[in-house]
């Protein structure tokens, strides 16, 4: 995924699980208590990318989320851990 | 809620093996068993005042929590019982507080009667109105609770405070004790209504806040000093996450029941029904 695609997925789960913030213009440093997110809806964020990609995060990755960029990261580490090795 | 027979044995039986352990092996004397003679002036602090007068005026409140928790629970032993042993144990917590913050000088007898009257000024009512939705409430207020002065006693031991560790011993375990014996009851509701046990978990997850908001003089400002609160992380880890896995759940079947409660919500308001009460979002703070 690229950086756009992550950023509109990501911006889909947070409106998903707090409509409070459908609309609202996301960046990677706005952290998750500034913006007012429920420990509950990252837990419902988390649970809509997982379903969006096909996977399942280890909840100890769930520890680092206080940013929409731990977010990103979360699911960048997916990304990379489903690609195949490169041959050097 | 009716409790069959078989239902109230089972809570008589979790209850007997709480006290049973309690009376063997966890009873503690406030005066006799702390080492009062070690406390070290020099490492007090007005951040180990704050955090000690907090803790104090959240376990002031046992009068309110025994009483409403008497009311839930008056006909089923196992559960009352349970209640009056709290009670006991959380009253000597707010004693030994009480006791430090004047003993130490940290705050004089006019501070600590004036905070007093502050705390005593309001009452706690309960957050939830089920019996099994407290039990909820309690294993998971528990778990911070331990969670937190387990911090302290840590603390307290690298800093060499040997008072301040020894009374966070004994309440961290008290509070680990509670939170078993709520887990205990959460495991026997999961076998008896395991979609409704979740369903009320996942409620009181949504609207989880510490007894002391809206309560605590200056809580907010309180939570600023270090050790006073705990982060929303580390209570998902620590305490959330655990007691999911022990009660054979997980974080996806939580959020799965949430949704399924608000959908539910949203029909009954459509149907111009009074919706039962719905998961407003608490702050992401434990």
């Amino acid at each position: 995924m690229n950086d756009a695609e992550i950023k509109t997925l990501i911006g889909e789960a947070v409106a998903f699980a707090d409509p409070r913030l459908v609309g609202k213009p996301l960046s990677e440093n706005d952290t998750i208590a500034e913006l007012g997110i429920t420990s509950i809806a990252v837990l419902e964020i988390v649970g809509y990318l997982e379903d969006k990609l096909g996977v399942r995060f280890p909840d100890d990755e769930l520890a680092q989320l206080n940013t929409i960029g731990g977010l990103s990261n979360l699911i960048r580490g997916h990304d990379l851990a489903s690609q195949p090795a490169q041959k050097a | 809620m009716s409790i069959s027979i078989a239902q109230r044995e089972r809570a008589y039986r979790a209850y007997n093996e709480f006290f049973d352990l309690a009376e063997r092996k966890r009873r503690w004397h406030p005066f006799n068993d702390v080492p009062w003679e070690k406390m070290d002036k020099d490492k007090n602090s007005e951040e180990v005042a704050i955090c000690l007068e907090t803790f104090c005026g959240v376990e002031l409140y046992v009068p309110d929590y025994t009483a409403n928790g008497f009311n839930l629970t008056r006909n089923i032993f196992g559960h009352a019982w349970f209640q009056a042993n709290w009670g006991y144990e959380e009253s000597k917590h707010g004693l030994v507080f009480r006791e430090y913050l004047i003993q130490s000088g940290l705050r004089t007898l006019e501070q600590y009667y004036a905070f007093e009257d502050k705390i005593f000024g309001q009452v706690w009512n309960l957050p939830f109105h089920t019996r099994r939705q407290m039990t909820c409430y309690g294993a998971l207020q528990e778990s911070a609770t331990y969670l937190i002065y387990q911090a302290q006693k840590e603390k307290a031991r690298r800093e060499g405070a040997e008072l301040l560790e020894k009374i966070f011993f004994f309440i961290s375990r008290d509070e680990a004790a509670h939170h078993g014996f709520y887990r205990k009851v959460l495991q026997l509701e999961m076998e008896d209504d395991r979609e409704g046990t979740i369903s009320d978990l996942s409620h009181v997850v949504a609207n989880f806040q510490m007894p002391g908001v809206g309560l605590i003089p200056e809580y907010d400002e309180r939570l600023k000093v270090a050790g006073v609160g705990i982060s929303s992380d580390h209570f998902l880890q620590q305490g959330v996450f655990p007691l999911l896995k022990v009660l054979g759940t997980d974080r996806r079947e939580l959020i799965a029941s949430l949704q399924k409660s608000r959908i539910a919500a949203a029909a009954q308001r459509a149907d111009g029904e009074p919706a039962e009460e719905t998961a407003e979002l608490a702050p992401a703070r434990a």
